[in-house]
């Protein structure tokens, strides 16, 4: 198996803040990981190294043998990394289809003259795009509320529409940004097993940033952990219970004994 | 084949229909309310615009008077040097004549779109990458600019105008350009390529990340929406009065503009209808308070936006019965 994302000593700094610090991570294609770690860890900037959001000071970043630190996010995002956000970041005021729909946008030509004219060409096209929408937020468990504003569903309900947004744009990589931040237990308990689903389904690497210790161990069988932006630990959630540093992260120093 | 017509023959209708009334209005309505008419359809073609670039991409701009100036001098350029001799050697009378006078105003209204793209791609370019107050802030300086230029060029008529001879847009000629601004706009950003306008006024950022090329689009909104400034200011130099000032295109005109597309509701286009219409008639209609008419005017603007400060529309639509849509939401359950 050869490493569908490569991140190869990467640094973001900001300022004199070093959000995170030679970082090295792979993940290979098929992969489940997870990226946990104390808050300001550097967690979600490498997310957002990684879609382009920030462009790295240092160390490149590989997706599918193609370098991709730099480019804008909008090209990282068409190669196939897609991402949801910490806080739901959807199009508000649109409607849960709608959203949907902009994720397949790339899939559809732009065609001004077409769309102006609504000649059947440009008919035709919209009609498959909605085919599949329509398909996604069934498969997601959303189709009831397609016509609602986005802002208006029940908040696991938002987080999934992030989900199915990001699934749209066909990515080979899927990052999620603390899918389960304010669920409760059953509804994380149904997102594990949609994570899982959708894994097979859309046949996806994915890697989640996630708080739930339980949640991460049970669903991830590799684990890296970052810690003042350096990566700390990586292994098997096992390895990671047992490891010194990362105990000494979340819950400090042993005391001396006395 | 037939899906197209299908999708145009409502189109197809409604301009038939402006043609007919045209016609009609022009023989047997009283000058005045034609004059207003014309003037409410030229409104909606400049609030329309500025309402994709403002409301529906999100992108402030403050200078929509300025694109309106350009497609009015350079359709002004075009007619002085150009069409109105020619017409005038052409002598016609009758039918023939209004045919002629109709397809000639045609092209002087597509240079005087395009004149007005052509500046709103050199603007926007380089704008489009400020955001919020400092777009606000270069659009209206760029409005300011244009009009200066425009006031110091002596062959345009410097700071006195200049007077446009025929032909002159009629009630026709404005309102099947309006019907158009309306129905291709409406059609773009309601496609599902076209949705992405919204996306970016609702977070851009998130609109990179599902792969949509934010700049292209914002580029996009701004030339089509000077192109259609452009198209009016043609039209509204070309109109009964035959005469233009630079003063005309102020950055006043482009605040009332503003304050229109606002009234309205920010990204709904039929409410940027409902407030051209009816801020351009308020005035007329307030004649009778005489002094007293801007006072009012400015106080039931202020009531509105009191009560309702989303706008009067919201982001909501009118829908006609007979609009097509390319689907349907399935109903709320």
């Amino acid at each position: 198996m050869s490493a569908l994302l490569e991140i190869q000593g990467v640094g973001m700094e900001f300022g004199g803040l070093k959000a995170v610090e030679g970082l090295d991570l792979e993940v290979a294609e098929g992969e489940l990981v997870g990226l946990i770690g104390p808050n300001g860890a550097g967690k979600t900037t490498v997310f957002n190294v990684i879609t382009g959001v920030y462009r790295p000071t240092r160390g490149r970043i590989c997706f599918a043998g193609e370098r991709i630190d730099g480019m804008a996010p909008h090209l990282i995002s068409r190669r196939g990394i897609a991402r949801t956000f910490q806080n739901i970041r959807l199009f508000k005021n649109l409607s849960a289809l709608d959203n949907v729909v902009l994720g397949f946008n790339r899939s559809a030509r732009q065609d001004v003259l077409g769309s102006m004219l609504l000649t059947a060409k440009h008919w035709r096209r919209q009609a498959g795009i909605l085919k599949r929408s329509h398909e996604l937020l069934d498969k997601l468990g959303l189709g009831l509320a397609e016509g609602r504003s986005s802002m208006e569903l029940p908040y696991g309900e938002q987080r999934k529409l992030e989900i199915a947004r990001a699934l749209a744009t066909q990515p080979r990589l899927l990052l999620l940004d603390e899918p389960a931040a304010g669920m409760n237990l059953a509804e994380k308990r149904e997102l594990t097993g949609l994570i899982e689903r959708l894994r097979r389904e859309f046949n996806l690497t994915i890697l989640v940033i996630e708080h739930d210790m339980k949640m991460v161990m049970s669903i991830c069988p590799r684990i890296v952990v970052l810690d003042h932006g350096q990566k700390i630990a990586g292994g098997t959630p096992d390895e990671i219970q047992r490891h010194e540093q990362v105990i000494e992260a979340y819950l400090g120093e042993k005391a001396p004994s006395a | 084949m037939k899906v197209f017509w299908q999708n145009n023959m409502a189109l197809l209708v409604v301009l038939l229909v402006v043609a007919a009334a045209g016609f009609g209005f022009q023989r047997h309505l009283d000058p005045y309310y034609y004059k207003i008419l014309v003037d409410v359809g030229i409104a909606i073609i400049l609030v329309v615009s500025l309402n994709l670039i403002n409301g529906i991409t999100g992108q402030f701009s403050l200078g929509h008077a300025g694109f309106m100036a350009v497609g009015a001098y350079a359709s002004a350029a075009l007619s002085v040097l150009a069409a109105g001799p020619w017409l005038n050697g052409l002598a016609l009378g009758g039918a023939q004549k209004m045919v002629v006078e109709f397809v000639a105003l045609g092209v002087i209204v597509i240079v005087g779109g395009v004149a007005a793209a052509l500046a709103g791609f050199v603007v926007g370019m380089p704008a489009l990458r400020l955001r919020g107050d400092y777009l606000a802030i270069a659009t209206l300086g760029f409005g300011e600019i244009i009009r200066i230029v425009f006031q110091n060029t002596e062959q345009l008529g410097g700071a006195r105008g200049i007077s446009i001879p025929p032909p002159r847009s009629d009630f026709t000629g404005v309102y099947v350009c309006a019907v158009l601004c309306v129905a291709f706009i409406w059609r773009l950003v309601h496609s599902v390529k076209g949705k992405s306008f919204f996306a970016i006024r609702e977070d851009e950022f998130a609109a990179a990340t599902v792969g949509i090329d934010t700049t292209k689009y914002k580029v996009i909104a701004f030339v089509l929406g000077s192109f259609f400034a452009g198209v009016a200011g043609a039209l509204f130099a070309h109109s009964a009065t035959g005469y233009i000032t630079p003063a005309q295109f102020d950055a006043v005109k482009s605040i009332e503009l503003v304050v229109m597309v606002v009234l309205g509701g920010l990204g709904s286009i039929s409410g940027s209808i409902i407030a051209a219409a009816a801020l351009t008639l308020l005035p007329e209609i307030l004649r009778g308070f005489a002094e007293y008419r801007l006072v009012v005017y400015s106080l039931l603007l202020v009531l509105v936006m009191l009560t309702r400060p989303q706008g009067l529309m919201g982001m909501k639509e009118i829908k006609l019965p007979w609009h097509r849509q390319p689907y349907q939401h399935k109903p709320v359950a």
